[in-house]
């Protein structure tokens, strides 16, 4: 998941030439102008509706996407290996549907060649580009859980019970480890709680501060 | 007057909206309320039903949603297995185990089962009523670790975990349990876990011959011995040293 800690943005759009520079490919930038930075960029940086300050927006692969039921040629769709709504481009005609009915107005309209862009978190690479490119460390990577691997032994006990089908067991060189899809995940705790070897942490509510809660609530009873 | 301190558990999408509820349509909400907000009553683990008992608690009450109504789809099944294995321990350390509940019905009364629950522990009173032990904070602290050696071994949390794959799919050999049998097993699997989980506890600093362990126990020693030859296969327990002959077990942490 993509964060974003707007207090700290001071709307520099490092992160939308980033992102621009990323999608362009092969293409330099510099050279290609600024009309290349329009129709390569999958996020920009505005000001919320309401608000004085500069934030970036940038898609946030809703669970129940209206883009998705909105889209007239099923353009939009949802990748089933990494959870994320991505947009074919082929097959779009440019209706500007989803642009409507998106309700973060993060969908990108590219006007040259008559189609819609939007975020594919750079094809999961890990750091996507605009978090790599912010100098204020506004745009953060969050993981709600995550596996241990020297912990990890493979058992597949948490692939069970992820009716999300958030978790797969991936092999890695040291045997099967599973593997949290950080799109997917709601961050529930269901693994966490039941891991055999207390590989899975939670990053907001861990043990110790459920320890700490619980001694407040007493002390005050 | 005994007023009971009560831990109560709310997952965040069913109980506490209906909590918030309460506050908003301006009903009775009693002061001797304060809610734990947990993402789902599903991570509500025993490592945590325990923390809440070591620290002092009376009662501990997870309110989760509806079966079939959970956000995460299996949580509220997840936090049941639990519950119910939780009771199954708290009954063979001698405690009560309505000390701990799982209320997975109605949301919108969750005050009628705070106070329900209220009452139920009143009458039972201070934690450690039914063995005698009132008011001693190292005696109930000691029951609440052996909780946790058995609760928190590795076979244990796997056994409980895999149940619906046990019961409804499959095993690693193609074979499907009945849910008597598994419950049969799983019950079997807790009370060899406890009687291990009490060995360790009470060898953990020194080492003790089996006919110690037997006295202290109030088991015979034929029962202690085979436990002991599970553990040492498991590296569990080591061998120390004879004295008289008679050997003496540690644990191994």
């Amino acid at each position: 998941m993509i964060l974003a800690e707007i207090d700290k943005c001071v709307g520099c759009r490092s992160c939308e030439v980033a992102c621009a520079e990323k999608h362009l490919g092969d293409v330099d930038l510099s050279k290609a102008g600024e009309e290349a930075l329009l129709y390569a960029r999958r996020m920009h940086v505005g000001i919320a509706m309401g608000g004085t300050k500069p934030m970036p927006i940038q898609c946030r692969h809703c669970e129940d996407p209206t883009c998705l039921f909105a889209c007239i040629t099923g353009a939009m769709h949802r990748d089933p290996n990494t959870g994320m709504v991505l947009v074919d481009e082929e097959k779009c005609v440019g209706c500007w549907t989803c642009l409507k009915m998106c309700s973060f107005g993060t969908i990108m309209v590219d006007p040259i060649n008559h189609r819609v862009l939007k975020c594919d978190k750079c094809y999961m690479e890990r750091p996507p580009a605009c978090v790599e490119a912010c100098p204020n460390d506004v745009l953060i990577v969050e993981e709600v859980e995550f596996v241990d691997h020297d912990k990890c032994i493979g058992c597949g006990l948490c692939e069970s019970l992820c009716l999300r089908n958030a978790i797969k067991l991936v092999d890695t060189d040291k045997g099967k480890k599973s593997e949290i899809n950080q799109n997917l995940c709601k961050g529930c705790g269901i693994c966490a709680s039941s891991c055999p070897r207390d590989a899975i942490k939670m990053r907001y509510f861990t043990d110790e501060k459920a320890h700490e809660v619980i001694k407040k609530l007493l002390e005050v009873a | 007057m005994f007023k009971p301190k009560i831990v109560p558990f709310v997952c965040d999408w069913c109980s506490l909206q209906s909590a918030d509820f309460i506050g908003l349509t301006r009903l009775f909400f009693p002061k001797k309320v304060s809610f734990i907000r947990v993402p789902c009553s599903g991570r509500v683990n025993p490592e945590i039903v325990s923390m809440a008992f070591k620290e002092g608690a009376d009662g501990v009450l997870v309110m989760g949603c509806e079966k079939g109504a959970c956000n995460y789809r299996t949580g509220n099944f997840q936090a049941e297995r639990w519950t119910e294995v939780y009771r199954m321990v708290l009954e063979l350390s001698g405690l009560n185990p309505d000390r701990l509940y799982l209320n997975l019905e109605s949301d919108t009364e969750i005050i009628h089962v705070f106070e329900r629950f209220y009452k139920t522990v009143e009458e039972i009173g201070p934690i450690g009523t039914e063995i005698g032990a009132a008011g001693n904070r190292e005696k109930i602290k000691e029951i609440f670790e052996i909780i946790d050696l058995t609760l928190l071994d590795e076979d244990v949390k796997w056994l409980v975990g895999r149940e619906w794959t046990l019961v409804t799919v499959e095993n690693a050999y193609g074979e499907i349990y009945d849910e008597a049998t598994f419950k049969r097993i799983l019950k079997e699997r807790i009370n060899q876990q406890f009687l291990i989980a009490q060995i360790q506890y009470l060898t953990k600093d020194k080492p003790m011959s089996t006919y110690e362990l037997a006295k202290a126990l109030g088991r015979s020693t034929e029962e202690i011995f085979r436990t002991i030859v599970e553990m040492e296969r498991k590296e569990k327990a080591v061998l120390v040293d004879f004295v008289d002959r008679t050997p003496r077990y540690q644990s191994v942490r």
